[in-house]
Order: C-alpha cells, then sequence, then structure tokens
C-alpha cells in the first residue's frame, strides 16, 4: 500500500530534499563531480516517474528505461540535425515520449497485473532495439554524435554546473508534483485501485482512464530526464537503456520504497552509491543489483522508506492502543 | 527457391532454440503460474559450461550434454529454493520478479566467471552440412530439431503416464487437492523448475555446437522463448514448440526478405500483437484475465 | 499485509543487504588493482632503472580487453605498455617517467564516455592514447577530449576521427584511415580482375565510415558494391551472405573488429561461396580469427599493415628491420606473437614521446599538436608517419598490404603489395 502522509510530511520533505540539492555542489567541487550530481537529478526524474505507475497505480512497468532512451534520442537527435532551436528539442522530448506512452498504454493497460508488466517489457525492448538499430537515424551501435550545447533562450549551459542549476529546480518541481499528485483526486482514486479494483470501479472510479494518465505523466518524467541527460552528456548510446537498466530501476524503486514519497530520493542516492562505489568494479554491479533484488522482492516488499513507515505506523497503533 | 530453402534452414535452427527455451516457460508456468526470467540465463550458463569443459577438458561430447543437463536441473531446483520457498507466500508476481533478479544475478556470476570470453562446443556430428535443393543445412540444425522432439515427446509422456507427471498436473490444476493428496506445492515448483532447467541446458548445448556463445546471449534468446511460449499459449507444451517454430522462421525470412538490422525486433513485435489481441495464444490453456 | 514487526524474516533480509553490501565493497576494494588508476600487467612504471625524476607524464588509455573487441584491445594494452617500459627504462621523457591511468570500456561506447571524463576532472591526465578499440569509442572520445585541449592519439580506424583536420586540431592517430586500407584493397581487386564486390560492414562507427568509404571509392575503380549491414554481436551471417550471393561477386569483404569475422568466413564456407574470394579488413588483422575459422579461412584474404607477413618482405623495405625489431622485443616480453594491434599502440605512445621531446615540456594539446605536424617523418612499426595539418593519421597506401591465410600463417597475396 502506498503512503503519502500529511500535507505537512510532504513539505518537510520536499524542503529536505531542496536544501539537500541546494548544499550538493558546494559539498562536491569540480565539473566531474557536478556532472554525477546531474545524474543523480536525471535519476531521481526517472524514479519519481516509475513510482507514480508503479507505487501508486500498482502497476509494474519495465518500460520506463526505453522510455528514457526515447526522450535522449529524440532531444539529441533534433539538436543535432538542428531541427529548430536546441530548446524546442528539450521540450519535445517529454511530449514524445508522454504520446508514444499514450500508444503503448492504450493496449497494455487492459491488461491485468503481470502481463502488463510483460507488454511493458516488450515495448521497451523494442524500443532498445531500434536505438541501436536503425543506425542511419540514431548513429547505430556506437551511438549519436555532434549534439550541440544546450541553449534555453539566452542561457548556454555548457558546463555540468550549469546544467545542474537546470536540473536540480526540475527534480524538485518533478517530486513535488508527484507528491501533490498522489493526495489529489486523481492520486487518491488510482490508489484505491490498486488496492481494491472491484471496490473502485463500483465507487465508479474511471480505473482505466486514471491508468493511462498516470503511465502517460511516467512517461513525461522519463522524456524529461532523457533530455537533461543527453544533454549533459553532450552524447548518447543505447547501451544505457536496456532490460538491465529497466530492472535496475525496478530494483532501486522497491529496496528504497515503492509508493512513497521519499523512496524515489532514496532510489536516486542508492544508484548514485552504486555507481561511485563501483566505478572500478563495474561488472560486480550487475550481480549486487541481481541479489539485492532476489531479496528485496520477497521479504521487503516495502524497502527502507516503507518498511520504516510500517514501523512508525505500528508503534502508533501500538500507542493508540494502550 | 534456393534462397527460400536457405532462410528457412537458419529458421529451423534458431526455432529449435526458442522452442526448447519456450518449453521451459511452459512447465514452470503450469507449475507455478509464475514466468521463469532466468530461464534465458539457464540456457546461457550450460552454453558456457559445455564449452568452457569442452576447452579445458576435452571430454567426450555426450559427458559434456550430460554434465550440463544435470546442472541445469540443479539450477532449476535451487531457483525454486531461491525464490519461492524463501518467500512467505509464494504469489506468481513475487516468484517472476525474484526469477528476473536470479537471472541478472547469473549472468552476473558468469561475466566475473569467465571476463567475457566467448566458447564454442565443436557440432555433434562436426563440420558435417547437407545439401538439400542448392541449400545448405548444417546437420548440428538437425541435431537440435530433434532435441526439441524428444524433449516435448518425453515431456508429453511424462505427464500423462509418469506417476509423478500426473502428480504435477494435478498441482497445476488444482494445487491445494494435490497437496492434500500429498504432493507440496513446493514439491511441484521444484521439479518444475527441475525440468525446466534440463531442457534450458540441453538448448544451450546444442547452442554452444552452433556458434560462439559468451555471458551476453541469454538474456534476448529467453526473452524471444518468452514470446514463443505467449504465442502458442502460456502453458501449452505443443503451444511452445510451435510457437518456437512459428518465432524463428519468421525471423529468418523477415532478416532474408524485409531487414537483416531489424530481424530482432519480430520476436517482440510478435509478443506485444498476442498479448494485445489474443492474450491467451494460439493454444488456449490457461485464461487470461484483461481489465 | 504485515504491520512493522520485525519479523525474522525481516531480521534476514537486512543481514543479507548487510552482507552484500559489505561484500560489494570488499570487491571494490580488490578489484581496484584491475581496473582503474593502477598500470598494466606486470608493468611498473614509475621505478624505472634510468633514474628518471620530476612529475610523472599521466598517459590515459582506454581499451576494450573485454568485450567484442577484446582480441584486438587485448594486443593493444600489450603494446602501449611495452612502449612504455621501454622509455622509462631509458630515463623517460625530457627525464620524466610516464604513468598510465587505464580504463576498460568492454565496447561500450556510454561506459567509455564516462570513464573519458574521469580521465580529464578526476585523473588529471595529460595526453590520452587509445579510443577504446573502437572507432566508435574513439569518436565518441574525441570531441571531450578536444574541448578538454588533451592530445587524443587514437589507435582507431575510421577516418573521421581525424577528419576534417580543422576540426579535429589536437586529434591524430598511429593507424591507417580506412580511406587508404579501402585503395589499396581497390587496388587489388582492379589487378585480379574483381568487377562486383559483396560488403559486410557491421553497424558499428568503424564499419559505417568503411560503407561510406567504399561506395564512394568504387565507381571511379568500375567496381560494382552492395552493401548488407550486420550488427556487430550477430552470431549468424547467413541471411546477408544469401542477399549478396544474387549479384555474383567475385569477392565478399567483411568489415569489423569483433569475431563476426570468424562467423563471416565460415558462413561463407558453408554457403560455398568459397569459390570467390573471402576478405577482412584491417580490424580483423589477428591469427587468431582465421585460426577459429579452421578450414573455412584458407585462402582468405586480409587487408592491414605489413607486420603479419613482414619476414617475407623484400629486405629493401625499411619497414621490414623496424617491425623485426619489435616482434623480437614483444615476443620477448610477452611470450606470445606480436600483430598490428600492439604495434599501433606502441607507434602511438613513441609517437607521443617524439612530440613531447619537441615541444620541449608543453603538454597542452595544441602545443603537441603543432610539434606532430612538425615532426617530418617518423619510421613506425606500421608505416612511415607523416603527419601534416591536413592529414592526422600520417600513413599511405604503401604501408598497406594484402595478405594471406595459407592455414598456418600470412603470405603475401599476389598483387597485395604496392611496387
Amino acid at each position: 500500500m502506498s503512503s503519502v502522509g500529511e500535507p505537512r510530511e510532504r513539505l518537510l520533505v520536499l524542503a529536505l530534499v531542496a536544501l539537500g540539492l541546494l548544499i550538493a555542489p558546494f559539498l562536491f567541487e569540480g565539473d566531474y563531480e557536478h556532472g554525477l550530481l546531474v545524474g543523480f537529478c536525471v535519476n531521481l526524474l526517472l524514479l519519481t516517474g516509475l513510482n507514480l505507475i508503479n507505487g501508486y497505480a500498482g502497476q509494474v512497468s519495465l518500460a520506463q528505461a526505453g522510455f528514457y532512451g526515447l526522450g535522449a534520442y529524440v532531444a539529441g537527435i533534433l539538436g543535432a540535425r538542428a531541427i529548430g532551436p536546441v530548446w524546442l528539442s528539450f521540450v519535445a522530448a517529454p511530449l514524445a515520449v508522454a504520446a508514444v506512452s499514450v500508444v503503448v498504454g492504450l493496449p497494455s493497460l487492459r491488461l491485468r497485473g503481470l502481463y502488463f508488466t510483460m507488454a511493458s517489457l516488450g515495448a521497451g525492448v523494442v524500443l532498445f532495439l531500434l536505438f541501436g538499430r536503425a543506425v542511419s537515424l540514431t548513429g547505430g551501435p556506437n551511438g549519436l554524435l555532434g549534439v550541440p550545447i544546450l541553449e534555453l533562450g539566452p542561457l548556454v549551459l555548457d558546463t555540468p554546473t550549469r546544467i545542474y542549476w537546470l536540473a536540480a529546480p526540475l527534480a524538485l518541481l518533478g517530486l513535488a508534483f508527484a507528491g501533490w499528485f498522489a493526495a489529489s483526486r486523481w492520486g487518491l482514486a488510482i490508489r484505491a485501485a490498486a488496492t481494491s479494483e472491484p471496490a473502485a470501479a463500483a465507487a465508479g472510479v474511471p480505473i482505466f482512464r486514471l491508468r493511462l494518465l498516470t503511465f502517460t505523466l511516467s512517461g513525461a518524467f522519463a522524456g524529461l530526464a532523457g533530455a537533461l541527460e543527453v544533454y549533459e552528456n553532450g552524447f548518447v548510446s543505447p547501451e544505457p537503456f536496456g532490460f538491465f537498466a529497466a530492472v535496475t530501476l525496478l530494483v532501486v524503486l522497491t529496496l528504497a520504497g515503492v509508493g512513497t514519497l521519499l523512496g524515489p530520493v532514496v532510489g536516486a542516492g542508492l544508484l548514485f552509491a552504486f555507481d561511485e562505489l563501483l566505478a572500478d568494479a563495474s561488472d560486480v554491479r550487475p550481480l549486487i543489483i541481481g541479489l539485492l533484488f532476489l531479496i528485496t522482492v520477497q521479504a521487503l516488499p516495502h524497502g527502507l522508506v516503507g518498511t520504516v513507515a510500517d514501523w512508525r505506523r505500528g508503534r502508533r497503533e501500538a500507542r493508540e492502543r494502550r | 527457391m534456393t534462397d527460400f530453402l536457405q532462410l528457412t534452414f537458419s529458421g529451423l535452427t534458431t526455432g529449435a532454440a526458442y522452442a526448447l527455451v519456450a518449453l521451459g516457460f511452459a512447465i514452470v508456468f503450469r507449475g507455478t503460474r509464475a514466468i521463469n526470467f532466468a530461464q534465458g540465463e539457464y540456457v546461457m550458463l550450460a552454453g558456457v559450461t559445455a564449452g568452457a569443459l569442452h576447452q579445458w577438458a576435452h571430454p567426450p561430447l555426450a559427458v559434456v550434454v550430460l554434465a550440463v543437463v544435470l546442472m541445469g536441473a540443479l539450477c532449476g531446483v535451487a531457483t525454486e529454493v531461491v525464490c519461492v520457498r524463501f518467500t512467505r507466500r509464494p504469489d506468481p508476481n513475487t516468484i517472476t520478479l525474484a526469477t528476473i533478479g536470479l537471472g541478472v544475478a547469473i549472468k552476473a556470476v558468469v561475466l566475473l566467471a569467465t571476463d567475457r570470453q566467448a566458447y564454442t562446443l565443436p557440432g555433434f556430428s562436426g563440420d558435417a552440412t547437407l545439401h538439400v535443393g542448392g541449400a545448405v543445412l548444417e546437420a548440428q540444425a538437425l541435431w537440435n530439431c530433434a532435441l526439441v522432439a524428444v524433449a516435448a515427446g518425453a515431456l508429453a509422456a511424462f505427464l500423462r503416464w509418469a506417476p509423478l507427471g500426473v502428480a504435477l498436473r494435478a498441482s497445476a490444476d488444482d494445487g491445494e487437492m494435490a497437496a492434500a493428496s500429498g504432493f507440496s506445492r513446493n514439491g511441484a515448483a521444484a521439479w518444475s523448475f527441475a525440468l525446466a532447467g534440463a531442457l534450458a541446458a540441453a538448448a544451450g548445448a546444442g547452442l554452444a555446437a552452433v556458434s560462439p556463445v559468451n555471458y551476453d546471449f541469454g538474456t534476448l534468446l529467453g526473452l524471444k522463448g518468452f514470446a514463443a511460449a505467449m504465442l502458442g499459449g502460456l502453458g501449452s507444451m505443443p503451444g511452445a514448440v510451435a510457437g518456437g517454430f512459428a518465432i524463428g522462421l519468421t525471423e529468418a525470412w523477415f532478416a532474408g526478405y524485409v531487414s537483416s538490422t531489424y530481424a530482432d525486433v519480430v520476436a517482440f513485435g510478435v509478443l506485444l500483437i498476442v498479448l494485445f489481441t489474443r492474450p491467451t495464444g494460439l493454444f488456449a490453456a490457461v485464461r487470461v484475465e484483461r481489465v | 499485509m504485515e504491520t512493522g514487526r520485525f519479523s525474522p524474516r525481516r531480521l534476514l533480509a537486512l543481514a543479507l543487504l548487510l552482507a552484500t553490501a559489505t561484500f560489494a565493497l570488499a570487491a571494490c576494494g580488490s578489484d581496484d588493482d584491475d581496473a582503474g588508476s593502477a598500470t598494466a600487467a606486470g608493468g611498473s612504471t614509475a621505478a624505472a632503472d634510468g633514474a628518471a625524476g620530476g612529475d610523472p607524464i599521466k598517459i590515459g588509455s582506454l581499451f576494450s580487453v573485454t568485450g567484442p573487441p577484446a582480441v584486438v584491445g587485448d594486443k593493444m594494452r600489450k603494446g602501449l605498455q611495452l612502449a612504455v617500459d621501454e622509455l622509462n627504462a631509458a630515463g623517460g621523457v625530457e627525464g620524466r617517467p610516464l604513468e598510465v591511468v587505464f580504463y576498460d570500456p568492454a565496447g561500450d561506447t556510454n561506459k567509455a564516455v564516462d570513464q573519458t571524463r574521469r580521465l580529464i576532472g578526476r585523473d588529471d591526465v595529460d595526453v590520452v592514447v587509445g579510443g577504446g578499440s573502437q572507432s566508435g569509442i574513439a569518436l565518441a572520445m574525441q570531441p571531450l577530449l578536444q574541448r578538454a585541449d588533451k592530445l587524443f592519439m587514437a589507435t582507431e580506424g575510421a577516418r573521421e576521427i581525424v577528419q576534417p583536420a580543422d576540426e579535429r586540431a589536437t586529434t591524430f592517430k598511429s593507424t591507417f584511415n580506412d580511406t587508404v586500407v579501402l585503395q589499396r584493397t581497390a587496388d587489388f581487386w582492379r589487378a585480379r580482375g574483381v568487377r562486383g564486390v559483396g560488403f559486410l560492414p557491421d553497424t558499428s562507427g568503424f564499419g559505417e565510415s568503411a560503407k561510406a568509404e567504399l561506395e564512394g571509392l568504387a565507381p571511379d575503380a568500375g567496381i560494382a558494391v552492395e552493401s548488407e549491414s550486420f550488427d556487430p554481436t550477430a552470431t549468424n551471417l547467413t541471411p546477408q551472405l544469401t542477399n549478396l550471393r544474387r549479384a555474383s561477386p567475385q569477392a565478399y569483404l567483411a568489415w569489423t573488429t569483433t569475431p563476426a569475422a570468424t562467423t563471416f568466413l565460415k558462413n561463407a564456407q558453408q554457403l560455398g561461396l568459397g569459390r570467390s574470394l573471402l576478405q577482412l579488413g584491417f580490424g580483423s588483422a589477428d591469427p587468431a580469427f582465421f585460426a577459429q575459422a579452421g578450414a573455412a579461412a584458407r585462402g582468405a584474404l586480409l587487408s592491414a599493415g605489413k607486420l603479419p607477413i613482414y619476414d617475407r618482405l623484400p629486405d629493401s623495405d625499411p619497414q621490414k628491420a623496424t617491425i623485426a625489431r619489435f616482434v623480437e622485443a614483444y615476443e620477448a616480453r610477452y611470450d606470445e606473437p606480436a600483430n598490428v594491434f600492439a604495434a599501433q599502440a606502441y607507434d602511438g605512445v613513441q609517437l607521443v614521446a617524439q612530440a613531447i621531446r619537441a615541444a620541449g615540456g608543453d603538454l597542452s594539446g595544441r602545443t603537441l599538436a603543432s610539434a606532430l605536424e612538425g615532426l617530418g617523418s617518423y619510421q613506425g612499426v606500421n608505416g612511415d608517419f607523416r603527419y601534416t595539418a591536413e592529414d592526422h593519421s600520417g600513413l599511405g597506401v604503401d604501408a598497406v598490404a594484402v595478405s594471406e591465410w595459407d592455414g598456418r600463417r600470412f603470405v603475401p597475396a599476389r598483387d597485395g603489395l604496392t611496387e
């Protein structure tokens, strides 16, 4: 069951995250380090989006990595081919991915549980394969070159530091939106449907339409993340968008806490930690991810944040009982 | 005509592999209602082990194949212990997700152990090739098809007549009754996984004899095998075999006549079409709930 | 759903998580010597006999020693290390020892870009030698290094790595451009009367570049070329070969750096194409690719440097002695045969050393680039390098040879050498 907490709690969480994002670039200085921080924001956006469909709507999606890649490639291709001004590609990416999400979601969301997951997996893998095979469009397995500097009107974001000051507010806004959405009447409706579908249907909730909306939103988040990533890197290639990437996002979110507000933040932090700790031993990473998933999915399904929330709830209930 | 034959032979070779993998999915689904995403990695593990064994010790081929089949079965049992027994209540969703994690872990272990090296097995009848109508067919392809036939036949017979097989079928149909009669759910699950593992191992050995195998080739194969199983109807054995060859042939013809670059997408296109139009597949064995 | 009771299962899960975390930390601790800042196998760089003092010169290096290009990358790394050790033993360059910072991208372009940014931002290297053993990777690394004003000496083949030269001011390569290799091959085809060719480039940057080159070259040479691309990880090239067979070409040429080269030879033989010429490009310049194809490789041709056939070269060829010296040193050090790739990396380091000496201590990319352009002619293992402001590859058609695999080794092919 997803938990969002009181409005005051949400505000506190957002304030803490904002503070953290503000201080971070001064704690870690240097272009390379700020690049990593942009990566944190990108992952935060990705996980926030995944949390919407996974956590609140209760539909496990394996398409997020593919959507992420789609956003990156759309922004990258438009930018590299100079189709329109650079800022257009940045805006087009989330919109394009949202559109594709609708196309994928319309037939997929009619399927129950595991079958939806399989369909999302299929869609994600098809996208990944296309990235590597549509050589004339995407540059093929070695990736797309010639991505220009990100220029948004008068702002020229040519260093990782400058991009960070765009990425961080976007990530924070995304998180705030997710929190608001979860507590809004649509969010409540969809969370009710995740807990008990017949009850929600009986109450007149337009389940399918709400799920489609949620899935589209999660796609848009992924698209935005992709656009940020491609301009930060100046480059995009298929490898980060495959099956393993989709699984990693799922693992990390599950471990952190699906359906919670802090979950994506903790998850992004976990990814950051993995990348840093395992930078020299990157071959061990899939092993750790696999084992963590194996353990988490069976024994800790609410993740770290969720377990803490459960524990606090348990304590509160015990106190009230006395 | 020659081209068509050539492509068809190519399709039969890969189709046999997909069929074996799909059979594995079907068995596990029958036994646990879950989808075993480690299936592709079992194939990879077996293929790489077979190749490595051959490279290291050169034992007779029959020994290698037998060894990996046994290993595959053990892998299956281990999967059951790790993904089913460990959970409080083994529901299909959890088991499926757990097998995803296991699959990733297996691949990583092989990566670390082999350092991305590629291995091959000699063809079961050497480099023999057959010439049919101007097209060339590797003898190994026939071996692999034979493997499918034997596996499917043996499975069908086992499920039909062997007491254990009957018990498995009973467990799949009505788990509680079967459990009450002394055949536990966990036992059924263990046997399903073990059989799937053995099948995958046979496929792995057969593939290693066709082209070099390394830590990476199992993932896509497993996903395509899953597509084949869905096409045939999840849980249906004949469906799995039919689905496997159907996808293998379609892929090969597509590669030859339309575009070899996008051939890999075919299997997933098929998967999506099946899911969206007829999720029960061609040989409907299980009902799929729709919203 | 249970509430927050600390059930035994939960505790076990947390304990396992802790164990996994500890394992992860231990793993990254023990793996620190393999990748990252330590030096290559068996190489000590800073501690040298020639009493090299002063600040070390940091050479960043990316070679894929695992993954699809592993055969290529492994030899390149060894070639690089040999050069570094030789230079250090002789007192370093300008009295400063050479230090190598090495990463293995394993054929993954994205990883390579990350590693390049580390080299620039964290490891603070002075120059970079080695572009990941894959043209696509080198192409991705190039803009980053250019922007950071670091000299980039690539060891990969695609010509766009160094062209257009005015946009690649600080990028050079120590190997042929695919242009000259294809030109040599086209000359060979003309001499042999080949009028039609079936071309199989892979979809990597290396293959794509060659495809564009050949399709431009062929009409002028009067040769008809049909192309069928394949994914570098493909394990079956029968569909592509079947398609190409329809035009009945006299020669089939496959262009890749991965073991797909072996698959090409085997599939071609199986399809009965052995009567036509079966050829490979300079991404497959290692006996391993041919040996693994067994009988199917006999008579197959290779367009690459002269190293594979150096002992059969006429004594008048100045390259013969240079190659012989390198091969001896390499085999003495590593107890295995040398190949073209090792020579490329070796040449790369030596060229950089020359440039540093000529530049008198200024290690910025721009300065070293001018130094290289002003070197004139340098006799490397793979040929005579003549860099100019327009040509950052430096090797000409005369350094390329077409060799033939006779079942055990390479021999010069008829019409294979420039007269």
